[in-house]
């Protein structure tokens, strides 16, 4: 039997549009640069768990550890839950590292979406994420897709589409406060909803940006980082996945559909790991492909009542000041979206709040930080809950 | 918003499906505008995308069988852009999932409406749309 697991290092490239920079050079920055706050270098990893980049090859985890230097591994995998898979993939090397079967496991995900693809492609790569034959053919797009979950859930609880526009008011009032956000200026509801439309109910500030970035994490045993008391323990974890067509989520399955999501099997899962509740987390980092991403995780998670999320955030309690901050680094909504390394900075941005090194976004408890990961029109999930290894 | 000459997109660059033996049945159909779907000869329950095993039961017996082609929206949306996509051009398209009468929910586009006469739970009939002359979609308007 290994030791206990921790997060023993972070690392992130630029973020936003990178057009002087190849995907591969800063998927390796974040990569050498989570090695380095971990105190190791590429050839002390023995794992790798990769978040692959839309358009690449089967093998790409095998040939980013070739390029690496790195012979001989003895976990070496990816992961194919989109979005969820930046929480999921920690659960794998924890588990590996505490089986014994490895000693330091890279987590990485890099994709230049914003300058290396034609424009609009992003929005067509993502496609091949949902169903081609049955759903593609009649013009959904990712947008659309959350356009008739938002949409339902209007319908469901009476609601009005500023609902949606609050989450993305409060996530920017976080991007204001982070230098290395893509949009940092203050937003209003009405700002979110005179915003050019995409699809019904949702408007250009509803959607996630498109970005380029990358971004790594080392999970080690726990004391062999070059400075323990900067590890990052893990208190909790949950993992929960439904159905692929969204005609089948919609369809439903005992008390969930496309608007009751399984994130509350892995919500339970995790805060019962953790022995508490919701609102013992002293930060959230919700992951936000779209504001109704959000408003779903927020109610299925127990934050806040069914239909609720609305005024829940718009009384103040996830802005920075309020008792839980919310997505503190500004989410794909506000900061960027370079989609396979999308969520990494939920997680990365999880362990500064716990370190205390997030800087100006620094929130002033944080022993106890939850982070999503969310992909496939709110279909797979991922629930993190951490705190300092040392507590 | 209203649109001129209401929501009628021409389905011209529509990416199109890859018919396979599971599914070919339902696509035959399409084309000759009385959609199929499969219901279990076990339970009865009426399964939407085909495939071999009924998703309630999992028993292997099914019918092919015509729909009512009645529905109601169980949801929508309209999609006002879709910038790198082939149909970029042929927006706006009204998007939906429709509960047919027989239970089963396909995803489809709600034709020959303005946006603002959309609504959850409105009741739509079938109708058809061919994107070249193999794939016809199943389409539906307001009933």
């Amino acid at each position: 039997m290994g030791k206990k697991a921790v997060i023993s290092g972070i690392g992130e490239s630029r973020l936003g549009k990178l057009p002087d920079q190849t995907m591969l050079e800063f998927t390796f920055e974040a990569a050498k640069k989570a090695c380095d706050d971990a105190g190791i270098t590429f050839q002390d990893l023995d794992g790798l768990i990769l978040h692959p980049a839309f358009h690449v090859s089967p093998r790409y985890h095998i040939y980013m550890t070739e390029m690496m230097g790195l012979y001989c591994k003895t976990y070496c995998d990816t992961t194919q839950m989109g979005g969820a898979g930046f929480g999921a993939a920690l659960e794998r090397a924890k588990g590996a590292v505490e089986s014994g079967q490895s000693r330091h496991i890279l987590i990485l995900g890099g994709e230049k979406m914003a300058t290396g693809m034609a424009s609009g492609a992003a929005m067509m790569a993502s496609a091949g994420a949902h169903n081609l034959d049955f759903e593609y053919p009649f013009g959904a797009t990712v947008p659309s897709y959350y356009g008739m979950l938002a949409q339902r859930y209007l319908y469901e609880y009476g609601k009005g589409p500023e609902t949606f526009a609050q989450v993305a008011v409060t996530i920017r009032k976080h991007a204001h406060r982070n230098p290395l956000a893509y949009m940092r200026d203050l937003i209003t509801v009405d700002d979110v909803l005179n915003s050019r439309m995409v699809s019904e109910p949702h408007h250009l500030l509803d959607c996630a940006l498109v970005s380029d970035g990358a971004g790594a994490y080392v999970v080690s045993a726990q004391g062999t980082s070059k400075d323990p008391k900067r590890e990052v323990g893990f208190l909790g974890f949950g993992q929960a996945q439904s159905f692929y067509h969204m005609a089948q989520l919609a369809r439903g399955y005992g008390d969930h559909d496309l608007i009751h999501s399984v994130i509350d099997v892995a919500g339970k899962r995790a805060f019962g790991e953790a022995g508490l509740k919701p609102e013992d987390m002293d930060v959230i980092e919700i992951y936000d492909s779209f504001t109704s991403t959000v408003v779903i995780q927020l109610e299925d998670l127990g934050f806040c009542g069914r239909g609720e999320a609305g005024e829940w955030l718009a009384s103040g309690i996830a802005d920075p000041d309020g008792a839980q901050p919310m997505t503190t680094h500004g989410g794909l909504l506000s900061c960027a979206h370079p989609g396979a390394s999308g969520g990494m900075h939920h997680i990365i941005e999880a362990v500064k709040q716990v370190r205390h090194e997030a800087g100006p976004t620094q929130a002033k408890k944080a022993d106890v930080v939850l982070a999503t990961s969310v992909s496939a029109v709110a279909s797979n999930f991922a629930v993190t809950i951490l705190n300092s290894a040392a507590a | 918003m209203t649109v001129e000459n209401n929501l009628n997109p021409s389905l011209k660059n529509r990416p199109l499906p890859t018919i396979i033996q599971d599914t070919a049945r339902f696509w035959e159909s399409a084309r000759e505008h009385a959609v199929e779907l499969q219901k279990c000869d076990e339970c009865g329950y009426w399964r939407f995308y085909p495939g071999p095993v009924c998703h309630s039961c999992g028993s292997f017996a099914y019918t092919w069988t015509p729909i009512s082609g009645k529905g109601k929206i169980w949801t929508y949306t309209v999609l006002y852009r879709a910038r790198g996509n082939a149909y970029q051009d042929d927006v706006p398209i009204a998007i939906g999932l429709i509960e047919l009468e027989e239970g089963a929910i396909l995803m489809s586009n709600i034709i020959d409406c303005q946006p603002e006469d959309l609504k959850i739970g409105l009741e739509v009939i079938i109708d058809y749309g061919a994107i070249n002359d193999e794939v016809t979609l199943p389409l539906f308007r307001l009933a």
